[in-house]
């Protein structure tokens, strides 16, 4: 075939087709593929184009559709993955090895899987020098049904279905076609690969924490809630294997190792998955994935700064840089970033940093942002989810994803109707890409320019997200409003324990505008189901809010 | 061995309220206030654009992910994501970038129009009619890959993509071969033309 008129007639077949844009006979079309692409990966069927190009309540009810459909987990966690730029280097499995047993370093039971000459698919043992051994005849070996793929049969020789188990999760597996492997879901093909399986799974974790928040409808905050972790077949078959793996690297506590053995092995999605309040832990951020793939604490700050709140540290660098800067959070030309970044970063001061992740466990540090406290990450949760640019900043990322384009200078009450009302769905993700997806303005049949430069500037810190408070008609007095009501919080927050004390009208002066914060999502008292709309908590925080407003 | 020890284990429940549904009040406000300008195309995501293609005419299995295997080394030159995510995709679209997405779609098509059995056993071709009854597979392919309607299948981009399969005969005589550039024109970045 002659490239040359081969590349001009695609070419000239692409301007062509190019045109198709101009004529598009049925506007709604357009928007239908576009949702059917974003929302659940794969073109509109026939007659999805043709039912929901209809009419307006047609085109709703087929995004409706889609939001609850099977395509949208996918859609999302592919979302979550670009969001969160989640990812592993290989080698970081190496880390989890166990080699504390015997001295050894090499625990990891490795097989290796390959279709002989008689079509039969086989796995031996890989010994040390890298070269496949057998220890039995053809004659002996057993089959066995592996657990990720149902229906295959493998042969494997006695001792290897002792030692991994009649459906070899206990053991390492490797395909030497590792380009096949790699691409090879689980579930669909002969082939599996264990390190690459893990590996992906782990550094997708925090991408699957927040689909599955997502996807199952729960307050998008919930992404930071302390004890919370979602896991997949192959991250249950992976903390199942103690005795090759050092669990206590990836946090995995008694809870978790118990929950997980009701996962199934080949269960390709995420499960939410709650090991009870714990104020080490904040979700997506003290997932191993994000842990290990922002290394160092202030990376983890820098990225969250980015990431979940949609800001950026810019500074005017100095024009010659002191051989000592000395503090950075206070040396002039460095401040500007450090005086932020650096107490935003000492809420990760107990989680180790690289490859020390978990080694400096427990050892919290005063830590603040946006103007409140904390010494955990759970109180780091607390803040960010509180803070409105949280809010703003995921309106941010899901209309980028939809329209393919950031919010314009002048989209700034935009954003803010958005904002309102994903909070007033009480975080509902799905009602947020509904309300996006179903806009006039996304319906239509014409395209812009995806270079903006008119950027809306980044969120403010630092505003409670409350779109409708009640007016604060009754003067509120401590002793009388605030102080029976305390008891709620005073179990945990009192003097001696590691929470700050809330006993004293002083301590609520300075602590109370973090506490209402954190009741009005629900993050606070722990275990709370969600934003208080009655009851004692929301007494209590309605109490103070308007306490603090009257005594300024 | 997880089934073999025969543990009853279960999730704990998960100890949040659900978040709410739609409000109608909240969102006509929402609606009533107008973007600014239109949506912008939407480029497909290169990580996931040729395994979502393959998929719509082929099963999951080993032949599948061979297939994947072989464009996965264009995968970062087309913006993609590495594993580690560390690696930065390029970003901008030149030369290079086009002769990629042409190899890429060109693999693609061929394990769609003339799979063979050494690569792709198992495969057959996905045209539906004998290679010589053009039109009718030009509109097959136009469907499945641009995910439009037959009535909206443009006339003028159908009269062309029958001219390239037209100019390509094998031997004087129409072959499943002739159909790789007209199917290649429509695989390379055909949603970003028309999302």
């Amino acid at each position: 075939m002659n490239m040359n008129l081969l590349w001009q007639r695609i070419l000239l077949a692409l301007a062509c087709l190019a045109t198709v844009n101009s004529g598009f006979a049925a506007p709604d079309a357009r928007s239908v593929r576009r949702a059917a692409q974003l929302l659940a990966g794969r073109m509109p069927t026939d007659n999805e184009l043709a039912t929901a190009t209809v009419s307006d309540s047609d085109y709703k009810s087929y995004v409706r559709a889609l939001i609850s459909g099977s395509g949208f987990y996918d859609a999302m966690l592919r979302y979550h993955e670009r969001t969160f730029g989640v990812g592993l280097p290989s080698e970081y499995l190496d880390e989890l090895e166990r080699d504390d047993i015997d001295g050894k370093a090499q625990k990891v039971a490795t097989l290796t899987c390959k279709r002989l000459a008689d079509n039969r698919l086989s796995c031996a043992w890989k010994s040390a020098d890298k070269k496949t051994t057998t220890s039995c005849k053809a004659a002996q070996q057993q089959p066995v049904a592996p657990f990720w793929k149902a229906g295959l049969v493998l042969w494997v020789c006695p001792s290897v279905s002792t030692a991994c188990g009649a459906d070899l999760s206990k053991c390492s597996v490797e395909f030497p076609n590792s380009n096949e492997a790699r691409n090879s879901e689980l579930g669909i093909a002969d082939v599996f690969d264990s390190k690459r399986s893990i590996l992906k799974s782990l550094s997708r974790q925090a991408a699957g924490i927040a689909t599955a928040v997502a996807v199952e409808n729960y307050p998008y905050t919930k992404i930071l809630a302390p004890g919370l972790t979602a896991v997949d077949g192959i991250l249950a078959v992976f903390m199942q294997q103690n005795f090759q793996f050092d669990l206590a690297k990836v946090h995995a506590n008694e809870s978790l190792l118990s929950q997980i053995k009701a996962i199934p092995a080949d269960q390709s999605r995420f499960s939410l998955v709650y090991t009870g309040n714990a104020y080490e832990t904040a979700g997506v951020l003290s997932s191993f994935g994000w842990l290990r793939r922002y290394e160092k604490n202030r990376t983890r700050a820098n990225q969250l700064y980015e990431r979940l709140m949609c800001r950026k540290f810019t500074s005017e660098l100095p024009r010659v840089f002191p051989q000592d800067p000395g503090n950075l959070r206070t040396t002039p030309g460095c401040s500007g970033c450090h005086s932020t970044l650096d107490p935003l970063a000492d809420f990760f001061a107990a989680w180790g940093e690289g490859g020390a992740l978990y080694s400096a466990a427990g050892a919290g540090k005063q830590a603040s942002f946006a103007g409140k406290s904390g010494t955990s990450l759970a109180d780091l949760a607390n803040i960010l989810s509180a803070d409105e640019a949280f809010a703003a900043c995921t309106v941010n990322h899901a209309f980028e994803w939809l329209m393919g384009r950031k919010f314009r200078q002048a989209e700034s009450s935009l954003r803010q109707a958005f904002t309102d009302y994903f909070v007033g769905t009480n975080y509902s993700f799905k009602e947020l890409m509904y309300s996006i997806a179903t806009h006039p303005s996304f319906v239509v049949n014409s395209r812009s320019d995806a270079n903006i430069t008119d950027p809306l500037e980044q969120p403010a810190l630092g505003k409670v997200p409350e779109p409708s408070l009640p007016a604060c008609n009754t003067t509120i007095d401590f002793n009388t409003h605030i102080a029976p009501l305390i008891s709620q919080c005073t179990s945990c927050h009192k003097s001696g324990a590691p929470r700050q004390a809330l006993e004293t009208s002083a301590q609520w002066k300075t602590w109370g505008s973090s506490a209402v914060s954190m009741m009005s999502i629900g993050q606070m008292p722990p275990g709370r189901q969600g934003a208080p709309t009655s009851g004692t908590i929301y007494d209590l925080k309605e109490a103070v809010r308007c306490w603090l407003l009257q005594n300024p | 061995m997880l089934s073999e020890e025969n543990e009853k284990s279960s999730l704990n429940e998960i100890p949040f309220s659900k978040a709410g549904s739609e409000d109608a009040v909240g969102l006509a406000k929402v609606h009533g206030i107008a973007f600014q300008s239109a949506p912008a195309p939407v480029r497909p995501d290169p990580d996931l654009y040729a395994r979502r293609l393959l998929k719509q005419f082929r099963p999951d299995g080993n032949t599948l992910a061979r297939q994947l295997g072989l464009v996965e080394q264009y995968r970062l030159m087309l913006g993609g994501a590495s594993d580690d995510f560390r690696t930065v995709p390029q970003e901008s679209y030149d030369a290079t970038s086009l002769l990629t997405l042409q190899k890429v779609a060109r693999l693609v098509c061929e394990s769609l129009v003339i799979p063979n059995s050494w690569q792709h056993p198992g495969w057959q071709t996905v045209l539906p009619e004998a290679p010589a009854n053009v039109e009718a597979n030009v509109r097959f392919l136009m469907k499945k890959m641009l995910g439009l309607p037959q009535g909206s299948l443009s006339s003028d981009a159908i009269a062309e993509l029958v001219a390239i399969v037209k100019e390509f005969p094998e031997n004087s005589a129409l072959t499943l071969t002739s159909y790789v550039p007209a199917c290649t024109a429509m695989a390379m970045d055909a949603e970003a033309l028309l999302l």
